[in-house]
């Protein structure tokens, strides 16, 4: 499965954004998807996509979280429409931070 | 375009503006030196309707004292309106936070220039790639003169941004505002949806398609993480998600009773001088008042909780509801909805002291 990184990254996401593979829904289910997660603390630094253009199989956003609370994590769990959630808690020793990784795949709606 | 609240609340201002702000849009005159073909207000050359300095003082200064603190002036563009330095002069006095928006061609004269030692920010309108700007300003210098005057407020420091109309255009023109923000030093780019009203009726081909709005919502998420470090990306679009998380955003605060001000935390004062709730092309039947009348904003408040701030609340719940209920859309331009909204509703209770008259 291709991995397309940073550099390339904005204009395969417009050629994707702008391809069928893209469909209403999967946009629409997307848009939420990611006000959720910034409703869940989650602050993005990066995203990457998969899949020979213009298929996208997944995207997957990276984020994290620095305040671990249980209302925290709480709103992150709440995050269930996402195809799949990576938690890994950085800070030693105590962990101060999430690292997050939330992968959306179209048509998974 | 407009000097749209949201641009002032999201600036790095002061931080005594940043929390509680209280906004006051005013466009003093729709007298423009260009013609765009968006233009939500028709503003054109030669209209000559414009704002009385001393009323307008007046009103602000009252206003000023409930707790009022940021005025953002727009248009038309805001330096064809001769008392502008004046207007700018007295609101620093007073103790505003002082913002304008300009297509930035008449920046360069000197008196102009000499304007910008009484405003805070200054966001100038580009609506995309130079022969794409040009074409919707109608004018073949628009853009070079936007540079021009970019290059103007950098010379004197100013804190400026960039106000972009969202239409119906190629993805990559984000990423190439991104750039070009980025580029300029600039600490803003505001983005607001077309609006099919004024001028913009005869411009449906700039509409935004639900699919092309998603498009510039998730990518919007992607520029703002890039950027974060580099300006403010604000986009002027609301998701259903925040409706229901964030109520009070739209002014809906449910079983909450609050004071009039909670309801009219941005006024806006049209080119006849009526102060409206919410934004500029709001139906006057929810008008306050109108600067000529002479009376303090604590006066007009008082009568305005009487007569007409219930009809207001329902207007915005009904609003509300209405958005959720439309199940078909996700993305909302809230502005457009709420002024579409005040057009469907009439107001119950009239004021009876109200003597409006037009200013010409």
């Amino acid at each position: 499965m291709k991995e397309v990184k940073n550099e390339n990254f904005e204009q395969e996401l417009m050629t994707h954004l702008n391809s069928l593979e893209m469909d209403k829904k999967s946009m629409s289910l997307l848009s939420t998807y990611l006000v959720q997660a910034n409703k869940a603390g989650m602050k993005l630094y990066d995203w990457h996509l998969k899949g020979q253009p213009p298929r996208i199989d997944e995207l997957i956003v990276k984020g994290s979280v620095e305040n671990i609370d249980s209302a925290a994590i709480t709103r992150i769990f709440e995050l269930k429409n996402w195809k799949e959630i990576f938690i890994l808690r950085r800070g030693i020793p105590i962990p101060h931070e999430l690292d997050v990784h939330l992968t959306f795949q179209p048509h998974q709606g | 375009m407009n000097t749209n609240a949201t641009l002032v609340h999201s600036d790095p201002a002061p931080s005594g503006h940043r929390k509680g702000y209280r906004i006051i849009q005013v466009h003093p005159t729709l007298n423009c030196n260009l013609k765009c073909s968006h233009c939500y207000s028709s503003s054109a050359p030669g209209l000559k309707t414009k704002l009385n300095i001393d009323d307008l003082h007046y009103f602000l200064s009252s206003a000023y004292d409930r707790g009022y603190n940021t005025i953002a002036v727009s248009g038309g563009e805001p330096f064809l309106y001769p008392e502008l330095k004046e207007l700018l002069r007295r609101s620093k006095e007073t103790g505003y936070y002082t913002s304008l928006t300009t297509n930035g061609g008449l920046l360069p004269h000197k008196n102009n220039r000499d304007t910008l030692e009484f405003v805070d920010l200054v966001a100038v309108s580009i609506d995309g790639v130079k022969e794409e700007h040009n074409a919707i300003r109608g004018n073949l210098k628009a853009f070079d003169q936007a540079l021009e005057a970019v290059e103007i407020l950098k010379e004197f420091r100013k804190r400026f941004g960039f106000i972009h109309l969202l239409h119906n255009e190629p993805l990559d023109t984000l990423a190439w505002l991104c750039e070009f923000t980025l580029s300029h030093g600039a600490g803003l780019l505001q983005l607001h949806p077309f609006e099919s009203a004024g001028r913009g009726r005869d411009a449906s081909h700039m509409q935004l398609s639900v699919e092309q709005t998603f498009r510039f919502f998730i990518l919007y998420h992607y520029f703002r993480q890039k950027h974060e470090n580099d300006f403010l990306l604000q986009l002027d679009v609301l998701h259903r998600q925040t409706l229901l998380d964030q109520p009070e955003t739209v002014y809906f605060f449910k079983d909450r009773e609050l004071p009039a001000e909670e309801y009219l935390r941005e006024l806006i004062i049209d080119e006849h001088g009526y102060i409206l709730p919410g934004s500029h092309g709001f139906n006057r039947e929810f008008a306050l008042g109108n600067i000529n009348e002479r009376r303090p904003l604590a006066e007009l408040l008082t009568v305005y909780s009487k007569e007409k701030l219930e009809d207001l609340k329902q207007l915005y719940e009904d609003a509300y509801y209405e958005m959720l209920a439309d199940e078909d859309v996700e993305l909302f331009n809230y502005a457009e909805r709420i002024i579409q909204h005040s057009w469907l509703v009439k107001v119950k209770s009239q004021s009876q002291n109200s003597k409006v008259k037009i200013q010409k």
